[in-house]
């Protein structure tokens, strides 16, 4: 009992740290390496010497890793299609096709933070490149300030569950789940994101038509040449999306090709415009990346080193063997396990979220199930341990991306606030709150209904 | 030029040197993959063309260097994921407080890093590990990942001393 004591010690210690605003990788690593030791002086046969020694390979076996290292070539590939001008075609050839439409403009922006988000792949990365390009948009328009601060918060959320995304990548590796079918599975979510997301606009247009100008006409040149535009964006996401559906490449190859078709696309732009792949531009791109992808690195080296100090502690061992002994209703522990995500998503960045807690919900999760082997039959959610982790791998993500709305500290919000200064926290998340109220049914559906989500991976 | 400026260039030259490996791997994909659909094209009259042998290989090392040598700029430019719910509301000199010991931690840990990692090198060096297809001695690659770590403590340090940016909030 005392090892699991420190493990609940050290569970403490890491939200205190987060919360003391030490960076949340550092966090993650200092209470995995100083929770060892106590480990070690608790229980003496867990040597400390010994298990220093890991660290001679733990570092680079993380980030010489040919699972992951699908990472930084997608984010890499985000960062590429905000300065080639990708996301502003994006934007122009969305806001084209929805002209005749009263709110057009805002449903464009949802449209193309989908797209974008599906090369981009996060969150944050999707809220503030559509920012930059659709705010002054929506503001010439004279669109009112809530609707368009809260569809730009609320459109940012797609990047993290239309695939290929970085977080279902890292969430699929962690429970050792097919990356391809957890794609496969984000796929109906995905759409069904942006379907609410355009009926919520559609709504409150309706009921209040002032907060949406008529936009202005546009010319049929100006609509073939924006159409048009949308072309390239078409291809490298159908390329990336079929090449992984038909097993033609596996996810580092599509990455490392979506990369070259942006990359072609780019310098394609710079040919025929002023726009397109300039050396600055692609310097700001490999900046942009080296930031992103050492902090997901440095959290992922953390979260194994965090990792093993709970399973020395044996804290989720313990947690599974009380999920088998216990009579709980498992949809009330599942749904538990939901709400604590959403609330841990109001102040914590998603990634280290889903690497800190998934280690603790999943033991339990296969035990309330019935076991590692069961069959669906046999089993409490109706379905085999292989389905459950991309059922509740999908769910996790749809909740994280809540968290990245919700009042205090949605950080999506925050993102937009930093593009519009002048507009109040209060007025984004009013703006915010109808979609909110949507992701919450879109959760719901998900839960009720678990062939939303795992139909595909059956048929393909 | 001040000591600081120069270690800032260097940090974001070893960065965009990790950023090109990485387009390296892009080059390396587009052969492999142009290899892949020659073959799927070709196999109709009897012939055969190969992909790159040891891609993975090749792609694992690569990406393993590059990884490491955008550790130094994330930490510089104030990369890494932090909190602000609390210290929001926080006095100065107690977020400054936690700021110094954070970095004094990141310093260390990475200097530790650095020497477990030589340690680690040269154990690779003297087993003889090697890539699975390639048979590259792993060793090889290890140096840069050291360099890495040294450049990223001095980053921690830098970051702390004025040098660097402030963390993005979350």
């Amino acid at each position: 009992m005392e090892r699991e004591l420190v493990g609940v010690f050290g569970l403490l210690a890491l939200l205190i740290l987060i919360l003391l605003r030490v960076p949340v990788a550092l966090a993650m690593l200092v209470t995995g390496v100083v929770g060892s030791w106590v480990v070690s002086l608790v229980s003496p046969f867990l040597k400390f010497g010994p298990y220093l020694l890991q660290f001679k390979t733990a570092l680079w076996n993380t980030v010489a890793n040919y699972d992951l290292s699908v990472v930084p070539l997608f984010i890499l590939m985000g960062f590429l299609a905000a300065e080639t001008g990708l996301s502003r075609d994006l934007f122009h050839g969305m806001a084209a096709l929805t002209r005749r439409v009263r709110g057009g403009v805002a449903m464009a922006t949802i449209l193309a933070c989908a797209g974008f988000g599906a090369v981009s792949g996060s969150s944050v990365a999707t809220a503030s490149t559509m920012s930059r390009v659709a705010l002054p948009e929506l503001r010439r328009l004279r669109y009112a300030e809530t609707l368009s601060t809260g569809v730009l918060a609320a459109g940012g959320t797609l990047g993290i569950l239309i695939p290929p995304s970085v977080a279902l990548v890292i969430y699929a590796i962690v429970v050792e789940a097919s990356i391809i079918q957890m794609f496969q599975a984000a796929i109906v979510p995905g759409i069904l994101a942006v379907v609410f997301f355009l009926i919520a606009i559609r709504l409150r247009v309706a009921r209040d038509p002032s907060i949406a100008p008529p936009a202005a006409e546009m010319t049929a040149d100006e609509i073939s040449t924006a159409i048009r535009r949308l072309l390239p964006v078409a291809t490298i996401f159908g390329t990336i999306i079929l090449g992984l559906g038909m097993g033609l490449f596996t996810p580092t190859p599509a990455a490392a090709i979506g990369v070259f078709l942006i990359l072609a696309y780019g310098l394609e732009r710079r040919a025929s415009s002023a726009d397109g792949l300039t050396w600055p531009r692609l310097r700001a791109a490999l900046l942009s990346t080296s930031k992103t992808a050492a902090m997901i690195y440095f959290i992922l080296f953390s979260a194994d080193i965090l990792k093993g100090f709970f399973a020395r502690t044996g804290l989720p061992m313990a947690l599974s063997d009380w999920a088998a002994a216990s009579t709980l209703e498992p949809y009330a522990v599942l749904l538990v396990m939901l709400l604590a995500l959403i609330a841990l998503g109001c102040f914590m960045e998603s990634l280290s979220m889903i690497l800190v807690v998934v280690p603790f919900f999943w033991p339990v999760l296969i035990e309330l199930n019935g076991g590692d082997f069961v069959s669906a039959a046999d089993a409490a959610f109706g379905m085999t341990t292989d389905e459950l982790k991309i059922w509740f791998g999908i769910l996790a993500l749809v909740v994280v991306e809540l968290g990245l709305i919700t009042p205090p500290v949605g950080l999506n919000v925050f993102v937009i606030k930093s593009f519009s200064p002048n507009t109040s926290l209060g007025t984004i998340f009013r703006g915010v709150a109808p979609f909110f109220a949507v992701e919450l049914l879109r959760t719901a559906l998900l839960l009720l209904l678990p062939g939303l989500c795992l139909f595909l991976t059956r048929v393909l | 030029m001040p000591l600081g400026t120069v270690f800032r260039r260097v940090v974001e030259a070893w960065a965009l040197l990790g950023g090109l490996l990485l387009l390296a791997v892009v080059a390396l994909t587009a052969v492999n993959a142009a290899g892949f659909t020659a073959d799927v094209l070709v196999s109709t009259l009897g012939a055969d063309v190969s992909g790159l042998p040891g891609y993975e290989d090749a792609v694992t090392m690569f990406v393993g260097v590059a990884a490491l040598a955008m550790f130094p700029y994330c930490q510089l430019h104030g990369g890494h994921a932090v909190v602000d719910v609390l210290m929001q509301h926080a006095p100065p000199w107690a977020s400054r407080g936690v700021a110094v010991i954070s970095a004094a931690l990141t310093a260390a840990l990475a200097l530790a890093l650095a020497a477990m990692l030589a340690w680690g090198a040269a154990e690779m060096r003297d087993d003889g590990t090697e890539t699975p297809v390639l048979g590259w001695p792993v060793w090889v690659f290890l140096p840069p990942a050291v360099l890495s770590c040294l450049l990223w403590a001095g980053a921690a340090v830098a970051a702390v001393a004025g040098e660097g940016e402030q963390s993005d909030g979350a």
